[in-house]
């Protein structure tokens, strides 16, 4: 993954990923994968982002289905290395054929079901009866497995043979002609074992025939398994279809953040949907604390990166791009493992950006770079790296405090924050109760991106906030002095 | 074989499922094992079919002076086995494979297998409790009117907790302690253990609700404790109890240790302490007594009917036990019916 398993969590990737079940082995295993869909890979971003359209319409008009498709997927193990086995030509164990047995009876089940989807997406399952049959000869159907008699003859007499024996080895008093009682059941067992083998090599055998069939199921399987999954998460958070744009930057109508959103309902407050078009080049998005510009952020990267995984991002709509790398540097950012201040890991990781984006279309999301910094030097050094970016086909997204940092050709969106706010209705509001008060402050606070002129100004929510907060007043009234 | 008068499986009338339950290693568990599957074999009077597993391994013991194998365990065909799949190939017999299981074991995964022949199994079984519930599940789910056996042995380490069967046979001997005197009392102790009451229905439910290691009901509420109950439960306990506490619930090993620490700080008279099952509890044998003069009323969640002691008199340091004297003793201390295994 472009960006660090912190990072991914911090934007809520992690959490997403946790409400992602998929339930065979397989299915984990292509989730795990964490496959990114390149512009090269576009054709198959398509075909996957397809599938999980077509189940999802299947969740909406038939949701049995797939409840019928889930059970049997409980019953699937991993049996792929049985299977490279034989495909090499080994000898497999009974266990083996039963858990072989069993797999072939989930694809036959799923098989059946699949046409309760009423999809005209193709079942890629691949039947196996002749294996089926050879599991079980005498056709009992039960799901269970041995080295039956029906394999052969001499087995069949072999075993009648063993237990008459055994009937007079119970029945026998006289001690020594039990103990040649006993060597002759001996080396019955021992003319068993090897006929058992014989069978055994035949079956494995025919298992090695089939095995590309079954390893075919079993990617098939995996797709299955962790589209539904897809289909699924999209119906219970809100996800869309989001259409592939050939160029540009990333479009997002009222999104959300699955993450930050149950963090917010736990404080009982609402998510502030996100809806804002970014183009390719340099935007900056300035406004008031309080969380406002970082969750749009982390919403914006979450949902482009999710879709770049062949994922519905959570919007009523969405056109996405697609980007060769992604790149963030969050709200929390801190190397000190590495030794060094957060300003010097921040540079190198700056410049490591710049480098790669002269090979490579990136989409670069910066939450408050070079804060570490004296604000001069600062934005001096950000203003030269967004420069840069103007007008080329990656996408640069800066949130700051920096002063005058928009120029000609870049986009500038501000967070609508308090303008609206009626201060006297809000200020007999707040409580004695520090806690009460930011929460009722951020009540207040409109979350919306808006594209402003580029010349606007840095609002001044902060002083506003700071009087409502309680701070001393005289201290208020000289602060405004000094603006 | 020799004559036999008792048989075991008499003993064993009316119960549903089973557990051989050893002192210590080697205490001749697998000898009875064998023996109750050789009296059903011979018609004995048990539910069909059998269904057998032990708690950790077994049938693989090794004698500690010969280091030879302890005898495996023979099985009657239609006998349902659940085993560690690697010990599926020491099983040489015709055998079913019916499921295989998600309970996971160093020996690799249990799975279920019903006798198709007849011939000697090497059982190793799951460790925890989560385990055994499972496999005791499983084998119901393949056949609800099966008779399960379980084997396995005390010991404070044993996460397996109870061994969730009606029923108990105690397998004790000389490989337990040197002296002959000293096996008795700690037999006897155990026994004496085994008749601890049942404790009401309502205070299963009501601990099966929490995860703690000790909760005290009073006036129809539950309070948890929390703590190691090693070290510092006794005082957590002696601070939370007061006098309307009707109960002390206690989850996992109580040891004498833990109970003489208690005592030194408050009184449980009229509180009903209740443990899980008689073979959680560690004390030394007199100890209930001294318990119930105290006016502490001991009960168990899961009553097991001890129906059997079975006494080994071989040692594997050499020194046996008189075999007639052993059994003579211990048929004076304990009111349950006495079988020695060195004749079975």
């Amino acid at each position: 993954m472009d960006i660090s398993q912190k990072e991914w969590r911090d934007i809520g990737g992690e959490f997403v990923f946790e409400q992602l079940n998929t339930m065979t082995p397989y299915g984990s295993q292509r989730k795990a994968a964490k496959r990114f869909y390149r512009p090269q890979h576009r054709e198959e971003l398509l075909e996957e982002l397809r599938a999980v359209e077509a189940y999802l319409q299947a969740l909406k008009e038939h949701p049995s289905s797939i409840h019928y498709l889930q059970y049997e997927f409980c019953r699937v193990k991993d049996i792929r290395r049985s299977i490279e086995r034989a495909k090499k030509g080994g000898i497999l164990e009974d266990l083996e054929f039963f858990e072989l047995k069993i797999f072939i009876d989930v694809i036959e089940e799923l098989m059946a079901k699949y046409p309760l989807m009423h999809t005209t997406l193709a079942c890629e399952l691949r039947g196996l009866d002749e294996l089926r049959e050879r599991l079980d000869p005498e056709a009992t159907g039960r799901m269970t497995f041995y080295i039956y008699d029906a394999y052969s003859k001499r087995l069949t007499l072999l075993r009648k043979h063993q237990r008459e024996l055994e009937a007079r080895i119970s029945k026998e008093k006289d001690e020594q002609k039990k103990e040649e009682l006993l060597r002759e059941r001996s080396s019955l067992l021992i003319a068993q074992d090897k006929e058992e083998r014989e069978i055994r090599m035949e079956l494995s055998a025919i298992v090695q025939r089939h095995a590309d069939t079954i390893l075919g199921n079993m990617d098939a399987l995996a797709r299955l398994d962790h589209r539904i999954a897809k289909a699924v998460l999209a119906r219970e958070y809100g996800g869309c279809m989001p259409e592939i744009a050939e160029s540009g930057g990333i479009e997002l109508s009222e999104a959300i953040n699955p993450l930050l959103s149950s963090i917010l309902a736990k404080k009982g407050e609402d998510f502030q949907r996100i809806s804002i078009r970014v183009p390719t080049g340099t935007s900056i998005v300035t406004g008031a604390n309080m969380g406002g510009k970082s969750v749009s952020l982390k919403t914006i990267l979450l949902n482009a990166m999710l879709v770049h995984m062949g994922m519905f991002p959570f919007a009523r709509a969405a056109t996405v791009s697609l980007f060769d790398f992604f790149f963030y540097l969050g709200d929390d950012f801190e190397d000190i493992s590495a030794g060094l201040s957060s300003f010097g890991a921040e540079i190198i990781k700056l410049s490591d950006v710049l480098k790669k984006s002269q090979r490579q279309r990136g989409m670069i999301l910066l939450d408050e770079p070079l804060r570490g910094t004296n604000p001069r030097e600062g934005r001096a050094i950000l203003l030269g790296i967004v420069r840069r970016y103007i007008g080329t086909d990656h996408l640069l997204m800066v949130s700051t405090h920096f002063e005058s940092l928009v120029e000609e050709g870049m986009l500038h969106y501000q967070v609508r924050g308090l303008k609206d706010v009626d201060f006297d209705a809000l200020a007999s509001q707040i409580e004695v109760d520090r806690e009460a008060s930011l929460s009722r402050i951020r009540k207040s606070m409109n979350f919306c991106l808006e594209e402003v002129e580029a010349g606007e100004d840095v609002p001044r929510d902060a002083l506003r906030i700071s009087e409502l907060l309680g701070l001393d007043a005289t201290l208020i009234e000289e602060i405004k002095e000094l603006l | 074989m020799h004559a036999r008068k008792d048989m075991l499986s008499d003993e064993l009338r009316g119960l549903h499922s089973l557990a051989i339950i050893g002192m210590e290693k080697n205490a001749g568990k697998t000898t009875v094992l064998n023996r109750i599957l050789e009296e059903a074999r011979q018609g004995g009077d048990l539910p069909r079919p059998l269904a057998i597993t032990s708690i950790g391994r077994d049938g693989e013991e090794k004698d500690v002076v010969t280091s030879t194998k302890k005898p495996k365990i023979y099985v009657e065909s239609g006998t349902l086995v659940a085993t560690a799949s690697s010990f599926l190939s020491r099983c040489h017999l015709t055998k079913e494979i019916l499921a295989s299981t998600d309970v996971r074991t160093p020996l690799g995964e249990v799975v279920l297998f019903r006798a198709i022949s007849d011939g000697f199994v090497e059982i190793a079984g799951p460790s925890s409790v989560e385990g055994v519930r499972s496999i005791k599940e499983a084998f119901l789910a393949i056949d609800p009117g099966c008779f399960y056996i379980v084997d396995g042995a005390i010991s404070r380490k044993s996460t397996a907790g109870h061994f969730l069967t009606e029923g108990a046979v105690l397998c004790a001997g000389a490989s337990l302690d040197p002296s002959m005197r000293v096996v008795l009392k700690k037999t006897a102790a155990m026994v004496e253990q085994f008749q601890l009451p049942a404790a009401p229905k309502m205070f299963s439910k009501v601990f099966s609700e929490t995860q703690a290691k000790a909760a005290i009901c009073e006036e129809g509420e539950l309070l948890e404790v929390e703590g190691d109950l090693a070290f510092t439960m006794a005082s957590e306990i002696a601070n939370k109890l007061t006098e309307k506490s009707e109960a002390l619930l206690l989850r996992g090993v109580v040891t004498e240790s833990f109970f003489k620490s208690l005592l030194q700080k408050v009184s449980l008279k009229g509180v009903q302490v209740v443990i899980e099952d008689a073979t959680r509890l560690f004390i030394s044998a007199g100890y209930i007594d001294l318990l119930k003069r105290q006016g502490v009323v001991l009960e168990v969640l899961q009553p097991i009917e001890l129906r059997a002691v079975c006494l080994n008199p071989f040692s594997p340091r050499g020194a046996d036990f008189e075999a007639d004297v052993f059994q003579r003793e211990m048929k004076k201390m304990i009111p349950i019916p006495v079988y020695d295994v060195g004749r079975m």
